[in-house]
């Protein structure tokens, strides 16, 4: 009997944006659905201004690293953030952008000058791999915190885009999981995923 | 400790690790598939092992072992504690299993070389009930300090190492460590590394050992065992640890899953891979994708790395033509395989280390496992160290470097950009003054903009560092900075053995109360356990009294003058000076000052006569934002992070930067609205 086919997610984000939130809610809705999944996470330096770097394999797999070059699908949580993991991607892979921007100190002090989108979305393209750019906020987004404006819920947003374009896995484990991870902010935490989901089905590139 | 770098930090003592968890009790839920970080299922292991006191420091990837057994203390009858360094975290585990007990300790690779003198002692005394070393080399360094291969300390201890390839093998093999250590009185390792402490993975956990008929505590006298001041007794105890390893070596290898071995399908080549740890895992990705190719392969899987378990060897050799051997770091299996080589008289080509290209230092990966058996195959002749694939070359534009920053309104910045103030009115360039740095979150001082410390070795040193300094002729002021944990744990020695000195010197203590680097975890100033339960804080100026130390001031970091000035004069003082920077870690939406810190934009001169706009590029703080798009640079602050700390405000040289006073209810709601960070 042939194996299911693995899919190879790397999830990047910087400190402070939950990427591991939101590898930890993908495994435990693959838990619920009763799917094989193996997670690595090397998240050094990432509450402090680093970048947290997450492989995530769905299917049978026995090492828990990704091997560069073969992720199915990059996401990241910073615009940026994409450079870091496209060497991990495949040919013709996918790749879920939020657009959310955030120099690095040092980088800004010493006047290193941040990508442009376009200068991104252009080494994307040389690289083969089809990028979906997804705004901080999205209509829905943020409802119940409309006055701080705040952007931290992008790992929720992100999370419904992937999910909603890719269908990874069923939608009420995916919503089960994140109201068990976070109990205490399950509505706008699923308000934030819906907005992201829905973006991806209506959006051009987003299925 | 050690640090580095950990996203947890403003979990608190929530133990947030498990909170996500379907049922609270995920760790014990008996017979059950369960979902478990390497770490985890260490803990797990111990649990069903009758774990009775379980000791650790926390230092990343070792430190979810504790945190998860710490909230199933009281339920399970343990005593869990983070102790004040590795050492004694230890010794309260040995002491323990020396009055029969089971006990753990837990600690990352750096905490071994802190516990190694009583490590070697222990280890040739042996233990009564059982005591697990559970350790985790960070090999490939995702978390900061030396790069170090752990095995060489079973070898110098002369004590058994088991080194798990998966999350699962972290809770099998500690099982078997607990039975190995009750059967032979051994203490025993379980060595992980970065790849498997941080996975995560379902396994099936077994049944929680029910602990209600176990013996009381007991330990009977025996000086020749447990004292060293007799030469004789030393050598028996030497000879005895060494018998222990053989048993333990003998039990290990009866094991079955421990050390496996696959024959291979075809072939005439006789061609065989040795392997160990998470290499493994990388080899077993390639077989699964692509069997035939190495089909004709035999492959020993070693989970028995001390002692070898060389009979096994023996038979998996013979007749072998060509042998890979896939370890990380050092040649330590490869050597081993050589010398049961030249006893067997056999002529088999090794590639490993010595020959074929495998590298000494970082992390393996599947690319280079495959690169390995392609030398194996003989269709190379060495392994190309981080090749990038032909068909995809690297792109031209890079990723930013992102490096350690303070965050928003941390207490260390105040201290650190008043001492780089008091630097220049002493009449000092910068580069001028040294400061040596040292573990935990006082280091991110060695980054852009205060550049502040110098130098970063282990726990403490920063003391002793900038002794040796002063006494090699240095006439400068030098300071010293280290946190409070780091004095704890290894820095109030370096301060008696400078106040004994006489040299002039200033230590300057960033005391938050707790260790915040590696998640926020208690420490003896916390004023609380682990556990939860409130306790005695230890009071850093009456150490320091207690020292000999003659100038001790406490400050308030946020007094940005006051803290200038005391730096001022503590440089100049003629001796050891300690000054205590004492302000609690920061929180996001919690305001260090009922205020709003806001950008006069009028007012504000960036692009337009201020050139080098100090509150971006002297402060660094993440909450001052400078605008990537528009012509003129153009700041603001983040207000959902600011804490109005103010530093921004004090280094404006317009007065541009307004603080206003923000009612109690604004103050409350931005905490309540940014609370959800606190349990990510």
């Amino acid at each position: 009997m042939a194996e299911e086919p693995t899919t190879n997610i790397v999830l990047i984000g910087i400190g402070g944006q939950g990427a591991l939130t939101m590898m930890e809610m993908l495994a435990l809705a693959a838990e619920q659905a009763e799917r094989e999944i193996r997670v690595l996470s090397r998240v050094s330096l990432a509450r402090l201004g680093g970048a947290g770097v997450c492989h995530i394999r769905l299917g049978p797999a026995s090492s828990p690293a990704i091997r560069p070059g073969e992720a199915d699908i990059l996401v990241t949580l910073e615009l940026s953030e994409v450079l870091r993991a496209l060497p991990m991607a495949r040919q013709g892979a996918r790749a879920f952008v939020s657009t959310y921007r955030r120099l690095p100190i040092a980088a800004g002090v010493a006047g290193v000058r941040y990508p442009t989108r376009s200068e991104i979305e252009h080494t994307l393209t040389e690289r083969d791999v089809h990028g979906t750019f997804v705004p901080e906020q999205l209509p829905g987004s943020t409802a119940g915190d409309e006055q701080t404006g705040q952007t931290e819920r992008i790992n929720m947003v992100m999370l419904g885009v992937l999910c909603g374009a890719m269908e990874l896995l069923p939608r009420r484990a995916l919503e089960e999981a994140i109201a068990l991870r976070l109990p205490r902010f399950a509505v706008q935490s699923l308000q934030a995923f819906d907005a992201g989901w829905q973006f991806a089905k209506i959006s051009p590139t987003g299925g | 400790m050690y640090a580095q770098y950990i996203p947890e930090i403003f979990r608190g003592a929530r133990s947030a690790s498990i909170a996500w968890r379907p049922d609270l009790n995920f760790l014990t839920t008996p017979g059950k598939r369960l979902f478990l970080t390497g770490d985890e299922a260490v803990a797990r292991a111990a649990l069903e092992a009758g774990v009775d006191v379980a000791t650790g420091y926390p230092g990343n990837p070792s430190t979810k072992t504790i945190t998860a057994l710490l909230p199933l203390a009281t339920a399970h009858q343990m005593t869990v504690e983070w102790s004040v360094n590795e050492k004694v975290a230890l010794e309260v585990a040995a002491g323990a299993a020396w009055a029969g007990k089971r006990s753990l300790v837990t600690m990352k690779m750096s905490g071994i070389n802190v516990m190694a003198d009583s490590l070697l002692s222990i280890a040739h005394s042996g233990v009564r009930g059982a005591l697990v070393i559970y350790a985790v080399d960070d090999v490939g360094t995702y978390y900061g300090m030396v790069e170090q291969d752990s095995r060489h300390y079973a070898r110098l201890a002369t004590l058994p190492l088991l080194m798990p390839a998966s999350p699962e093998e972290a809770y099998q093999m500690t099982l078997l460590a607990y039975r190995i250590s009750a059967q032979t009185g051994a203490p025993v390792f379980v060595l992980a590394t970065t790849a498997v402490a941080n996975a995560i993975t379902t396994m099936k956990a077994g049944t929680i050992r029910n602990r209600v008929a176990d013996a009381p505590a007991n330990f009977v006298r025996d000086v020749r065992k447990f004292t060293k001041a007799t030469p004789q007794w030393c050598l028996e105890q030497h000879a005895d640890a060494l018998t222990r390893l053989e048993q333990a070596g003998e039990l290990c290898s009866q094991e079955e899953g421990i050390n496996r071995t696959w024959l291979p399908v075809v072939g005439p080549r006789r061609l065989g891979v040795v392997v160990s740890g998470v290499s493994y895992a990388y080899l077993e990705e390639l077989r699964r994708h692509n069997p035939e190719r190495y089909a004709e392969i035999a492959v020993l899987k070693i989970g028995q790395v001390h002692p070898l378990p060389r009979q096994t060897l023996n038979v998996f050799l013979a007749g072998l033509e060509r042998v890979l051997v896939l370890e990380e770091l050092e040649p330590l299996v490869e050597t081993e395989v050589l010398a049961e080589l030249a006893e067997m008289g056999q002529r088999t080509a090794v590639v490993g280390k010595r020959r074929g290209g495998l590298p000494r230092v970082g992390d393996y990966s599947v690319d280079l496992v495959e690169q390995a058996l392609a030398v194996l195959l003989e269709e190379t002749r060495e392994v190309q160290a981080l090749a990038v694939p032909a068909n995809r070359p690297a792109p031209k534009l890079l990723p930013m470097q992102r490096t350690l920053e303070f965050c928003p309104g941390c207490p260390h910045r105040m201290s650190y950009y008043a001492l780089n103030q008091a630097i220049e009115r002493l009449g000092f360039a910068q580069d001028e003054v040294i400061t040596t740095g040292d573990i935990g979150c006082t280091i991110i001082g060695m980054n852009a903009p205060l550049d502040t410390c110098w130098t970063e070795v282990s726990m403490g040193a920063s003391l002793g560092i900038a002794q040796g300094m002063k006494q090699a002729g240095i006439v400068r002021p030098i300071l010293a900075a280290m946190g409070d944990g780091t004095f704890y744990h290894n820095g109030i020695a370096a301060l008696l053995n400078a106040v004994q000195a006489r040299v002039n010197l200033t230590l300057l203590i960033l005391d938050n109360s707790t260790s915040a680097m590696t998640g926020m975890q208690p420490d003896a100033g916390s004023g609380r356990r682990a556990d939860g339960e409130p306790s005695v804080r230890a009071n850093i100026a009456l150490l320091a009294r207690g020292c000999g130390v003659e100038y001790i001031r406490r400050l308030d970091p946020y007094q940005l003058e006051e803290t200038t000035l005391a730096l001022q004069e503590a440089m100049q003082y003629p001796g050891v000076s300690v000054l205590i920077a004492e302000a609690p870690c920061t929180t996001p939406g919690k305001l260090v000052r009922p205020q709003l810190v806001q950008v006069d934009q009028e007012a504000c001169m960036a692009g337009r006569g201020c050139a080098d706009t100090p509150c971006y590029h002297k402060v660094g703080c993440p909450s001052v934002l400078l605008s990537l798009d528009d012509i003129r640079p153009r700041l603001s602050i983040d207000t959902a992070t600011c804490v109005s700390c103010g530093l921004c405000a004090a280094a404006c040289p317009f007065d541009a930067i307004k603080q206003t006073r923000v009612e109690e209810e604004q103050a409350v709601f931005s905490i309540v609205s940014l609370k959800h960070l606190l349990q990510d």
